[in-house]
């Protein structure tokens, strides 16, 4: 058992990040990382060794986020606010050509569905199959909506582009699936 | 046409996300090689990625907060001592049936109607009795996440949990001193705990958690092997105070913590 927690243990930057994403307040994000914390370990028998362990506490950790959410706490709903997502980024590598911060500005007025999917997928590098059990959708789904989240990043970088000095204020109209 | 089939969308992003088998991969790679185009737009789309992946890298390079590895060390130990416990004794199973116990018994008093369809809130509690064995532990060393050094940190998320500051209360007049609590997770909700102990090692523990209950209190008494629970409807909440059913003090200090509480969360109608 020591051997998975210390596995648990090695995903909880993971899972910060993921609930900052799912709470926005930093507490409450930690709240959510230790609900999950618990609970994977009271049920750390379900975890099959050899399958993705960061996708399986992810999907405590989202469940965590919608109990509480249910329970009518004053969280929001995800995709009913367009409050501001504290994740911000280290400082832009100098050779890369997309620079972070411009990326980041990109991501940050993308629909809350499209931020979700590029954080499983393109960020935490989870298989769509394992996006797929997280947000409960079919792995169709998330390719497909993948594919517009990166078609609204894109667009949204040209457009930065096309006006210099401008910041990326496109977004929230490429809000579809 | 097979070169624009080829460059379809998903089939980029399956190149890119690493999903495509050796052969399409191949395929790919050397349409790309001939089209330089298309080549350019691969190459942004996987900039794009690289730069993703950087978002959110400060939370990853900060720090841990204490709290969380020490939850999931605690955590981990009253799991692999309750495995042994939950072999060695019925103590934990018997805590379990009993909470089950009182929170069927008292609500189905209170429905006046045994053939209503079971409350959510008791099938939450049965769907994680394993939860309950695992943390309402019979050890007088029983690990608990915020020993009373920490009470203020614990009060604070219990807060932010059920939106209601709920502190343990004061026995220091039954003698029962308080040993430290913490939330339990159940399906759907949590539970808050608070561990007391008293003259010989006796021990108390008050179990509470928000609900849709009807504001009336129900008070019943409720015993099963060797443990003992009292419970009670509060306004919005509901509370069992259990103990060993051989002590003596349970009544009373039920008593002082229903009290306590009905005047915290204000009397009900």
């Amino acid at each position: 058992m020591q051997e998975t927690v210390d596995l648990i243990e090695a995903e909880i930057p993971r899972l910060r990040r993921y609930a900052r994403y799912l709470a926005r307040e930093a507490d409450r994000a930690d709240d959510l990382v230790q609900e999950c914390l618990m609970r994977a370990i009271a049920k750390v028998d379900s975890w099959t060794p050899g399958t993705n362990l960061r996708a399986w506490l992810f999907v405590i950790l989202r469940n965590c986020h919608i109990n509480e959410v249910r329970r009518g706490q004053r969280t929001v709903l995800m995709g009913e606010t367009s409050t501001d997502y504290d994740v911000v980024p280290t400082p832009a590598s100098q050779e890369a050509h997309i620079s972070l911060l411009e990326v980041r500005d990109a991501y940050l007025n993308l629909s809350e569905e499209h931020r979700e999917v590029l954080l499983l997928v393109a960020i935490e590098g989870l298989q769509y199959e394992e996006a797929a059990a997280i947000l409960e959708i079919p792995v169709g789904t998330i390719r497909s909506r993948l594919s517009r989240a990166r078609q609204a990043l894109r667009d949204a970088l040209d457009d930065g582009r096309d006006m210099p000095g401008a910041s990326v204020s496109r977004g929230r109209e490429t809000r579809h699936g | 046409m097979a070169d624009h089939e080829i460059l379809a969308d998903h089939k980029i992003q399956d190149y890119i996300d690493g999903r495509l088998d050796d052969r399409d991969r191949a395929a790919v790679a050397a349409y790309l090689l001939a089209h330089p185009g298309a080549a350019s737009k691969v190459e942004t789309l996987r900039r794009q990625n690289e730069a993703l992946r950087g978002i959110g890298q400060e939370i990853l390079d900060e720090p841990v907060p204490a709290r969380l590895r020490e939850v999931l060390q605690r955590q981990t130990e009253v799991a692999v001592s309750g495995r042994g416990r939950l072999r060695a004794s019925g103590f934990l199973e018997a805590a379990a049936a009993i909470l089950l116990f009182c929170i069927g018994g008292a609500l189905g008093w209170f429905m006046h109607d045994r053939l209503t369809p079971r409350l959510g809130l008791e099938d939450l509690i049965a769907s994680n009795a394993a939860d309950v064995y695992t943390f309402y532990g019979g050890d007088h060393d029983y690990p608990v996440d915020f020993p009373p050094d920490r009470t203020a940190e614990l009060v604070s998320w219990i807060n932010r949990s059920f939106d209601r500051e709920i502190s343990p209360p004061d026995l220091a007049t039954l003698s029962y001193e308080y040993r430290g609590g913490q939330l339990l997770p159940v399906s759907g909700a949590s539970i808050g705990f608070f561990q007391f102990e008293g003259p010989e090692g006796a021990r108390l523990a008050v179990v509470f958690w928000p609900g849709d209950q009807p504001p009336t209190k129900v008070d019943r008494i409720g015993r099963q092997e060797n443990v003992a629970a009292r419970y009670w409807l509060g306004n919005g909440f509901s509370f069992a105070v259990m103990s060993d059913a051989s002590n003596p003090d349970l009544e009373s200090a039920a008593d002082a913590v229903f009290a306590y509480y009905d005047g915290v969360l204000g009397p009900s109608p």
